[in-house]
């Protein structure tokens, strides 16, 4: 059974599977996520409530999202390419879709540390 | 690697691993939600396997192992400083991810057995010694489960039993050596308890006191039960600055009304209403607006000069268009009782009559000599819903918009936060529950507003035409 994350407002409830987001951006009080079919909900929530939502609902060894500084978090399962120079990360399932977001430089720097750790191990 | 996972707010160069090991904890003192990892890259099964323990929205609070490994005998327990918590926060997050996990395992994780730490420190179980009893105790407080299995031949619970009042007199320099640490999440409970105790008492007795004064006062002696009435009503009243004689001439209309005949009525003492504007985010098919709804104040128009020199405005918003020929206003204009501009542009209104805004459409409407003979207030703008219906206008582009809205029996203004049509924003509108609105002047158009706790907010403050007919429609 696929994990969604329940979302819920006054006004609407929100269902996805984990699996199928992309990344989530802050802006202000709203956040917006961003899903592999290319649509877009917009939550009423600030992006660190939609990270205390993502923990709440993962499993334990379910570590997929990333809170990368303050205005977003990426589903690493969909990470294609990090260039901590150009501030460039590209989010993509290669078949589908393709997005890119942009980070700081040391963030994408430590990202990159990071993955590339995982990957040695 | 740089990794903050003890840090409360993540900064721009910040990465963070969210995973249900992270704990989050309400703070009592702002309210803010904070975070506490575990302290590990890789989750690991082994800690907060029992999530049934596991408090995310509870109060965390940490504390440090006893000592460092040079003067443990040193050591004894005690409440944590606020200042030993910060440093210690800081420090484990700098050395659980600078260092590889086989240090976390050797530092850290015996320290979070208690029986770990009370053989370092010699400390003294404060439950008895009872082993049914001991179970009991620390079933109570377990926070996480290790299993460890190097080490099965000693007890794995993780925390300090509730009702050890550990006292700590750790040295505060930081020493060359790695500090220790564990994570509690009941270490200090019993002071947050005595607070909460002390504030249910001041509590109780700041009721009794009012109650008593109500009583004195006779507050309660009105069979009419007018508290409700005037809140129901607050905002279809506001005739006056006074809320005291609203509530009186609103009680005395029910009163004649209901009962056919007329009661005297004495003045009901009561607070002074504040003023101030309530703000609601919500989301309309994925179209965000804002709710700006103003509380126990008056609605009136004003034109620039007197605009800018008045910052009592509870709420302010631009009101009617500005031509661009002639930079004067669009369609009737009135401003206490003075004509200022004719005209029937547009078909919808509002008016202001004795501290009560109309809305509606109409090419010749009574409100206007309403407006006229009472010192009242009238505008005209483009209808966007009148009674839950939609209103096409001609205006095709897009633009932020803004509406003076009739929504549950109280006027807002709604804001939107995107670039909409009438159409879409009038739709938006009518799906939010509004049954009447007219627009109010869109784009980067001035709005500006104070919060309940009296701090000031003004989403824009452009003025595009050089005119003395700018005007508002403000709430004092």
């Amino acid at each position: 059974m696929e994990r969604r994350l329940l979302f819920t407002t006054t006004m609407e409830v929100l269902r996805v599977p984990a699996e199928t987001v992309v990344y989530i951006t802050a802006d202000g009080n709203y956040s917006t996520i961003m899903m592999a079919d290319n649509g877009t909900y917009v939550l009423t929530m600030q992006l660190g409530q939609v990270e205390r939502r993502i923990a709440e609902i993962m499993n334990a060894n379910d570590n997929r999202f990333i809170r990368i500084g303050k205005s977003l978090i990426v589903n690493r399962e969909f990470i294609t390419s990090i260039n901590p120079q150009r501030q460039k990360m590209v989010l993509s399932d290669c078949r589908t879709f393709r997005r890119e977001v942009t980070a700081s430089k040391e963030a994408l720097r430590t990202l990159k540390e990071l993955l590339e750790k995982e990957v040695e191990l | 690697m740089n990794l903050h996972p003890f840090k409360n707010e993540i900064g721009d160069d910040e990465i963070r691993i969210i995973s249900s090991n992270i704990r989050y904890s309400r703070c009592p003192d702002d309210d803010s939600i904070k975070s506490i990892n575990e302290g590990q890259e890789q989750p690991n099964e082994d800690i907060c396997q029992d999530t049934s323990h596991e408090m995310p929205l509870s109060g965390i609070s940490y504390c440090i192992a006893p000592g460092t490994e040079k003067n443990d005998a040193e050591v004894e327990l005690g409440p944590v400083p606020d200042e030993i918590l910060e440093e210690v926060n800081r420090s484990l997050a700098e050395e659980f991810y600078s260092e590889d996990k086989a240090r976390w395992d050797r530092l850290i994780r015996p320290f979070c057995c208690y029986e770990h730490m009370q053989e370092r420190v010699n400390v003294k179980p404060m439950w008895d010694e009872d082993p049914e009893r001991n179970d009991e105790t620390r079933q109570s407080c377990v926070l996480e489960s290790i299993d460890e299995p190097e080490r099965n031949d000693e007890p794995r619970q993780s925390c300090v039993p509730e009702r050890i009042e550990p006292k700590w007199n750790v040295a505060l320099e930081r020493n060359d050596e790695p500090r220790q640490s564990c994570v509690s999440e009941r270490i200090d409970e019993p002071k947050r308890n005595n607070n909460y105790i002390w504030i249910i008492i001041l509590g109780v007795i700041v009721v009794i006191a009012a109650i008593a004064i109500a009583l004195g006062s006779g507050l309660f002696k009105s069979d009419d039960a007018p508290e409700e009435v005037g809140e129901l009503f607050v905002e279809a009243t506001v005739e006056a600055p006074i809320p005291n004689k609203n509530i009186v001439a609103l009680t005395d209309s029910i009163d004649t009304k209901e009962k056919g005949d007329t009661v005297a009525m004495t003045p009901i003492p009561a607070a002074p209403a504040k003023h101030f504007t309530t703000r609601k985010d919500t989301l309309i098919n994925n179209i965000r607006l804002v709710v700006l709804t103003p509380q126990n104040s008056v609605p009136k128009l004003q034109l620039i000069d007197e605009f800018q020199a008045d910052t009592t405005a509870v709420l302010a918003v631009q009101a009617a268009d500005i031509r661009r020929d002639n930079m004067e206003i669009v369609g009737a204009y009135v401003k206490e009782g003075e004509l200022l501009s004719k005209g029937e542009a547009k078909a919808g209104f509002c008016a202001i009559v004795n501290g009560q805004i109309t809305l509606g459409v109409a090419d010749a409407s009574p409100m206007l000599e309403q407006a006229l003979m009472n010192d009242g207030y009238f505008f005209r703008q483009y209808p966007l819903v009148v009674g839950s219906q939609l209103v096409e206008n001609k205006p095709k582009g897009r633009s932020i918009r803004k509406a003076l809205v009739e929504l549950d029996g109280a006027i807002s203004v709604v804001l939107s936060m995107h670039k909409l049509t009438y159409h879409e924003f009038s739709q938006a509108l009518i799906d939010l529950g509004v049954r009447n609105a007219i627009a109010l002047v869109g784009g980067d158009s001035s709005v500006q507003y104070i919060d309940e706790e009296g701090r000031k907010f003004t989403a824009r403050d452009v003025v595009r035409y050089d005119s003395d007919y700018i005007n508002y429609i403000v709430w004092k």
